[in-house]
């Protein structure tokens, strides 16, 4: 209890000392983009960062983060139907071992490591961003695969916008958007509110029945209502404050799986309020930054044929503060201090869980001509175990054409077990060790046609590698009780490969293709059973092709999203009997606008599933055949205002 | 200092199985599945994946697995394959998870019909035939109901309520004997079904949690009573009430016997019974340790028959003597069965599919 107090203490006080405002004059000119980058952003922009398009998140801005990755990016997203929750998998590794943050915030589930991408909501999120390279250690715990960053981020031209959007389609479904957007060069105010109703009984091809017959989907209702909003204020031209909330109730009936009775009797009810502020402060050769944030995530999970009311409630609060300093010769320094106060009362835990951790965190960046240097070096301080330091570096070369960029990379990793695995009644053991691992990636950028502002041709690769040891995993203590133990260890090789073309064919006419290809070799090198070591692991697939095509006029748009998945195992033995099928899927996108002064109506059209394919993401979870949306979307801005994107 | 020594004694397990002789699959349907010594194991699957499945062990040891599927074109049998019991060519599978029972031509594993109602079959457990026409399945996590089932049309032609949570089952006469485990709570009592009016005509408190029920050579019941469990302060494990073995006079429907295997308030160990030697001997687990007792013993036992070893499921083959265990390292891989003399001298093991928890021989 004192050491716990004691670490409160001090980095409250540490962070009291550090939001002192500085009264040195302004005098040195810093690199604006730099500055402008918090912590999570300055240590990737120098390298590759896959960062979604506008037209990709305008298409698929009224379904969930989860939709919109698994055609836009090498996340491979694992489903449990239409509505339901969804994880994520970055280059083989697990749900629980890459991170999502909003706003800087990490937003996994406490108790279960893992994020449900179906609950974020992608429209109105200014940018989002898959980071695979060593920065994605700085982020803490749980970044084996990466991290996907979404933000959101003033528009200082705006003066006024006002975007709505009424979207129905099969099953029932209609839901409905507004976003507000005001303000002026200093203060700017966001605000975006979305409902969403249906019943997803959707038509599917029940493969585990015999004669695999047609069946509805029943007691799959969702019901989904959300706002998201952001304040941006910069009194001075070197202060910055943001603050933001987000909150969403979403509540689930979850259906029976396939292959059996298509009657259920759970569901489930999600409530999160994630709150943050921001502050930024340029000083005479640097900056600081502290970011304080709350979040607090309430579920209950009923089954009334089982007699299960489980309920959890989390806060997670959130303190980070770092400064960065320019020196003349091009070296930056950043160096700050993360503190975590974790609390959670879960039905199966034998008490309420309180934890604090921290960390300190250094890195340095310099660059010189072509060259890019970064390292930095990690301490998490957690009362739970010791943790040794965790070092990654980097570098970058760019070549003076511009055309060509390679970088190498390093990081070591870690994951602090979950609350469940270590609290769980009965099961939960308090004993064990964080997972840990290390991965080195190379990555090769190439500009294929001289730079041109009417057609770019694009080809990027990387190669990666990662060793996690001591991966968590329930097993069997008895015949009829499992625990958590440390008993795996993985390796994750891979490439992914990216060709895009854009082409500017007329004044107006925009066409954009581009060719994501992933070989994932996922492999279990150690684990207590003997006759899984050298298998792949569970639910990686080997292959993926991502193929995404539109065309843009200035009233009309089309595009193409195709999306291969290879055959999956869903057993650690291999079993070709257990194995899901690879699936082609094919969606379709039309829309057509209108200008009319400031204001801007348009109507879109989208074909889901084209090709009718039957398929898996998780193995008995029904997935819908061809399935149509209809929108209808309006925007008004005032004429000066720029959306930048 | 438990949860050590579990652990400890999980990794000698493993590491034993692993260094047992393991029988690949090499055998060939030559167009039965009925033949006598010969065998089906029940393998659960894990729960949520549709992977239940059953293999066949031929009499000379060889395994058969995914059956269900080789004989259907690739099919599943769905959802926790719980149970499997065989009324003439016909051979009934319990989805437990699925909540469905699949008829299958015993011989060919060929699939026949499915019988599926959700507003009734919602937990269903084990199923016991009268004959050709009527089975009943247990069924319920909670409030229990024994659901009667007309085998020629394949629908449910009643339901009888019974305890909570029932389990196993066995038919005496003209009586079915029904074990309320309790499901997710406590139950302590055995149902007993007039099959002639097919109501519950009596209710005998036997130990708390009755589970797994065998008939003897004499016409009574054998029936373990797990005892309930307290979890609380994991990572100790208590017996809130004992585990207790039980002997029910099925003509005076009165307790004769009752062993107790763990008493309350000791740690919990899981248990199991099966009988053989033509219903002489009970075979029963405690923890990783098998004991063989006669039917006619005052006392329990003192030195196991095995030890070393826990195992998910227990059976003993009516041909041979042999004592037939199955053993689930995870429910993610493959499980083994081990097959004994009637000495406990472990003969082999054998890969099956994943979570094995009966082997029922024909």
């Amino acid at each position: 209890m004192k050491t716990r107090t004691y670490i409160y203490v001090s980095m409250m006080c540490f962070f009291t000392c550090m939001l002192m405002p500085s009264a040195k004059a302004d005098t040195l000119v810093l690199p604006e983009l730099e500055v402008q980058a918090s912590r999570e952003f300055f240590f990737v922009k120098d390298n590759k960062t896959y960062r979604l398009d506008s037209f990709r998140r305008q298409w698929y801005g009224n379904n969930h983060l989860g939709d919109l990755l698994q055609y836009s990016s090498f996340v491979h997203i694992n489903n449990y139907g239409m509505g339901a929750s969804s994880t994520f998998s970055i280059r083989g590794t697990a749900d629980d071992q890459s991170a999502v943050l909003w706003n800087g915030i990490n937003i996994r589930s406490l108790s279960l490591g893992s994020t449900d991408v179906s609950i974020i909501p992608v429209h109105e999120q200014d940018q989002i961003s898959v980071i695979t390279n060593s920065a994605s250690s700085i982020y803490g715990s749980g970044t084996f695969g990466g991290a996907i960053l979404i933000n959101n981020a003033a528009n200082w031209n705006n003066r006024f916008t006002l975007n709505g959007k009424y979207d129905f389609g099969n099953f029932n479904s209609h839901k409905g958007d507004l976003s507000l957007a005001a303000g002026n060069e200093k203060i700017q105010f966001q605000t975006y509110g979305t409902y969403h109703k249906a019943t997803n009984n959707f038509l599917y091809y029940d493969t585990y029945k015999s004669g695999q017959p047609l069946s509805v989907l029943q007691h799959n209702a969702l019901e989904n209502l959300a706002s998201i909003s952001n304040l941006f204020w910069r009194p001075t031209g070197k202060i910055l404050i943001q603050a933001g909330s987000w909150t969403q109730q979403k509540y689930k009936e979850i259906p029976a799986i396939m292959g059996g009775s298509p009657v259920s009797s759970k569901w489930q009810e999600d409530f999160t309020t994630k709150n943050y502020f921001y502050f930024q402060q340029q000083t005479r050769k640097g900056v600081w930054y502290n970011r304080a944030a709350l979040v607090y995530d309430r579920q209950l999970y009923s089954d009334s044929l089982f007699g299960i009311d489980a309920s959890y409630a989390m806060y997670k609060l959130t303190n980070s503060i770092n400064y960065r300093h320019y020196f003349k010769n091009r070296v930056i320094l950043d160096a700050g201090a993360d503190y975590y106060y974790d609390r959670a009362k879960i039905t199966n835990y034998h008490s309420i869980v309180n934890e604090h951790r921290a960390g300190l965190f250094a890195g340095v960046k310099y660059n010189k001509k072509e060259w890019t240097f970064s390292a930095s070096v990690r301490q998490e301080i957690h009362r739970y175990r010791y943790f040794r330091p965790l070092f990654s570096a980097e570098i970058v070369y760019n070549h003076p054409s511009g055309r060509i960029q390679t970088g190498i990379n390093y990081a070591d990793k870690y994951r602090i077990p979950d609350l469940n695995d270590k609290y769980w009644q009965p099961g939960g053991n308090p004993e064990l060790r964080p997972e840990n691992g290390w991965t080195l990636e190379w990555n090769q950028q190439f500009e294929l046609l001289p730079l041109h502002h009417k057609h770019q041709l694009q080809f990027s690769y990387s190669g990666y590698y990662t060793r996690i040891k001591d991966n968590i995993v329930w097993t069997p203590l008895t015949a009829t009780l499992w625990s958590p133990r440390n008993v795996k260890n993985t390796q994750h090789t891979g490439i992914e490969a990216r060709l895009s073309n854009m082409l500017q064919a007329t004044a107006t006419i925009r066409i954009h293709t581009s060719i994501l290809y992933h070989y994932n070799h996922s492999t279990v090198t150690k684990d207590y059973n003997p006759l899984s070591e050298g298998n792949f692991i569970r639910y990686k697939p080997q292959h993926s092709l991502k193929i995404n095509t539109s065309l843009e006029d200035r009233n009309f748009m089309l595009g193409f999203n195709y999306n291969y998945i290879s055959a999956r195992f869903t057993d650690e033995e291999n079993n070709p009997f257990y194995a899901l099928k690879a699936y082609h899927l094919l969606d379709m996108f039309i829309g057509f606008k209108l200008s009319y002064k400031s204001f801007t109506p348009q109507f879109q059209f989208q074909v889901n599933n084209l090709l009718n394919t039957r398929y898996e993401t998780i193995r008995s979870y029904a997935q819908p055949l061809r399935n149509f949306q209809i929108r209808i979307l309006f925007n008004y801005s005032t004429p000066k205002s720029k959306k930048n994107d | 200092m438990i949860r050590k020594n579990i652990l400890l004694l999980t990794a000698l397990s493993v590491f034993t199985l692993i260094s047992c002789k393991k029988e690949e699959s090499n055998f060939s349907f030559d167009g039965t599945y009925i033949e006598s010594g010969a065998a089906i194991v029940v393998n659960e699957g894990s729960f949520g994946s549709n992977n239940g499945s059953a293999s066949f062990i031929s009499r000379n040891g060889q395994v058969s697995n995914n059956i269900f599927e080789a004989a259907n074109g690739g099919d599943v049998l769905g959802d926790v394959f719980q149970s499997y019991s065989r009324v003439g060519n016909t051979g009934i599978c319990v989805v437990n998870n699925s909540q469905k029972i699949v008829l299958v031509d015993a011989r060919t594993f060929k699939y026949l019909a499915t019988i599926s109602d959700a507003t009734k079959i919602t937990y269903p457990r084990y199923a016991v035939a009268k004959d050709t026409s009527r089975l009943y399945v247990s069924n319920g996590s909670g409030t229990g109901t024994v659901l009667a089932i007309d085998l020629k049309t394949k629908t449910i032609a009643k339901t009888i309520a019974v305890g909570s949570g029932p389990e196993q089952m066995a038919i005496l006469g003209n009586q079915l004997f029904v074990a309320n485990s309790g499901g997710f709570g406590v139950d302590s009592t055995i149902s007993v079904i007039s099959l002639t009016t097919e109501t519950v005509t009596n209710t005998v408190k036997v130990g708390d949690m009755p589970t797994k029920i065998v008939k003897d050579a004499q016409n009574n019941l054998w029936i373990l009573c797990y005892g309930a469990t307290d979890y609380s302060n994991w990572p100790d494990i208590t017996k809130l009430t004992p585990t207790k073995l039980v002997k029910l006079n099925t003509s005076t429907l009165s307790v004769e016997k009752s062993f107790t295997l763990v008493p309350a308030n000791s740690p919990s160990y899981n248990a199991n019974l099966c009988i053989g030697d033509a219903g002489q001997t009970l075979y029963y687990s405690v923890g990783d340790e098998v004991f063989a007792m006669s039917i006619a013993a005052t006392t329990l036992p003192e030195e196991p028959l095995i030890s070393g070893r826990e195992f998910y499921g227990l059976n003993a083959n009516p041909f041979n003597g042999e004592l037939v265990a199955t053993y689930a390292p995870s429910f993610t891989q493959s499980g083994y069965v081990l097959r004994y003399s009637s000495t406990g001298t472990l003969r082999d093991s054998l890969r099956v599919g994943i979570g094995p928890n009966a082997v029922i021989f024909n």
